[in-house]
């Protein structure tokens, strides 16, 4: 057994906490098909080989459970933890192989293109602009708590949900976080059963959108067919849920990482005081940087082979994008945070190929969005005190992080 | 060299009109159309990165 054996505890929260950078490039170099024998699972960290999994669903599946989680409770039902959290009835889409999973994303794509999002520019810069008010320069404040607003508010614009149900909307949001935590079987099933009185709320919702429909999610579901039949209602559900909660603590995790690296690294705040075209780079290398969702897992189907490593079927592979995302072979001085990075569109934070996240786009633009308005307001990000980390398994994140921002 | 989409992946997220603004094109319609199938060689290194990029990985280039 070699020491990386005891120094990977991949399922420890801690793990994460105690800087895991040196023993991911460990990792890369040493054992970049690294095989963590009590899930049975095999850790990859260069982002090649992320890459090359998450282009091949034919050979890696998600439909076995995508948290390590999922295999560590398996086996005690007759579903995957992940699903357990879902409608018995409805199709997850993030548990969803092709070529069904194409069928299930082509119902909500229109719900997130190009022209949709240009639709809710005006009211995400409304959001943003309300926030920043809620700022005195010089003066501290909490910015998880703020920024974390924003996200929530977003989300239910794109879903279809009143703005007066935000703060209903992310304590259910913060229940399927659990999903990913480092909880017992009966913790995580009462978030489970928590989570679920959310099916009730969104039927009420689909039903008002009826009479008045928009450019939103629910109105698309509305409109969609899927096997030509309109959709299930636990479909509509799970759409609904699945959006709500896969957009707001990982873009909250992205807002706050974001003004902490430019917080811990003024001299790239300055460049872009100086330069507002680096904005974009800003944000890639901010999501590259922070990588809110740190890893996820898929199954082989089949016996197959990885790097020479023999993976059998129903062994797992386990994505860590926040390792791959460090890759030197494709990021120079990848410790660094560099917002002129070239190759920071290669960042995996929001995945690649099959199961990419498909509200890439608006969180990009919401991002943008905010990081324009701070810098038009002030030009010194402050950090107070360190913030205190988020303990969790596969979400980077704080609980709280004082900043004071100046003029 | 010519650019083959897989369209049952492209979703039109749009990234590749960033890479290779004269070879992709996002419509009215919001759903991505490919200008030019067969860009010459000063286009390459445009839509190689548009291909390394695509979120679906729904594009490729044959040579």
């Amino acid at each position: 057994m070699s020491d990386l054996q005891e120094l990977a505890q991949i399922e420890d929260p801690q793990f994460y906490l105690d800087d895991p950078y040196p023993v991911f490039a460990r990792m890369r170099a040493e054992q970049p098909v690294f095989y963590y024998e009590p899930l049975d699972t095999f850790v990859l960290t260069r982002h090649e080989d992320i890459r090359y999994v998450n282009r091949t669903p034919e050979l890696f599946s998600n439909a076995h459970g995508i948290f390590l989680n999922d295999v560590k409770y398996a086996g005690q039902g007759d579903m995957t933890l992940t699903d357990s959290f879902f409608p018995a009835d409805g199709e997850q889409i993030g548990t969803t192989d092709p070529p069904r999973h194409h069928e299930l994303r082509r119902v909500i794509s229109p719900s997130f293109s190009v022209g949709t999002l240009e639709r809710m520019d005006a009211a995400i810069h409304g959001y943003v602009a309300e926030l920043i008010d809620q700022i005195t320069p010089g003066q501290p404040i909490d910015w998880m708590t703020l920024a974390g607003v924003l996200p929530v508010r977003v989300g239910s614009l794109q879903i279809g949900l009143p703005d007066a149900d935000i703060s209903q909307v992310r304590h259910w949001s913060d229940e399927l976080e659990k999903l990913g935590g480092d909880l017992t079987l009966d913790q995580l099933k009462a978030a489970a059963a928590e989570f679920s009185t959310l099916r009730s709320y969104l039927v009420e919702q689909f039903e008002a959108k009826r009479g008045n429909p928009g450019d939103d999610l629910l109105s698309t579901l509305l409109a969609a067919e899927l096997d030509n039949e309109k959709l299930s209602e636990a479909n509509v559900v799970m759409f609904a849920m699945t959006m709500m909660a896969a957009g707001s603590d990982t873009t909250r995790a992205l807002l706050a990482g974001m003004v902490w690296a430019l917080a811990k690294h003024p001299e790239q705040l300055e460049k872009l005081v100086a330069d507002r075209s680096l904005l974009p780079g800003a944000v890639e290398e901010a999501l590259r940087w922070v990588t809110p969702a740190r890893a996820f897992l898929r199954t082989a189907t089949a016996d197959t082979e990885l790097r020479g490593q023999q993976i059998k079927k129903g062994q797992h592979v386990y994505l860590m994008y926040m390792a791959a995302n460090r890759d030197e072979d494709v990021f120079d001085r990848a410790d660094e945070f560099d917002i002129e990075r070239k190759a920071n569109p290669l960042q995996l934070a929001f995945g690649i190929g099959t199961h990419v996240c498909i509200g890439a786009r608006l969180v990009r633009m919401e991002t943008g969005i905010l990081l324009n308005a701070l810098l038009d307001n002030f030009t010194r990000f402050e950090l107070i005190s360190e913030p205190t980390p988020v303990v969790h398994v596969i979400r980077n994140s704080w609980e709280n992080m004082p900043v004071t921002f100046h003029r | 060299m010519r650019i083959v989409v897989d369209y049952d992946l492209c979703e039109s997220h749009a990234r590749c009109v960033e890479a290779a603004p004269d070879v992709f094109e996002i419509r009215d319609d919001d759903l991505m159309y490919v200008l030019d199938e067969t860009p010459d060689e000063s286009h390459r290194t445009a839509v190689e990165a548009a291909v390394v990029n695509c979120p679906r990985q729904a594009l490729r280039l044959v040579d």
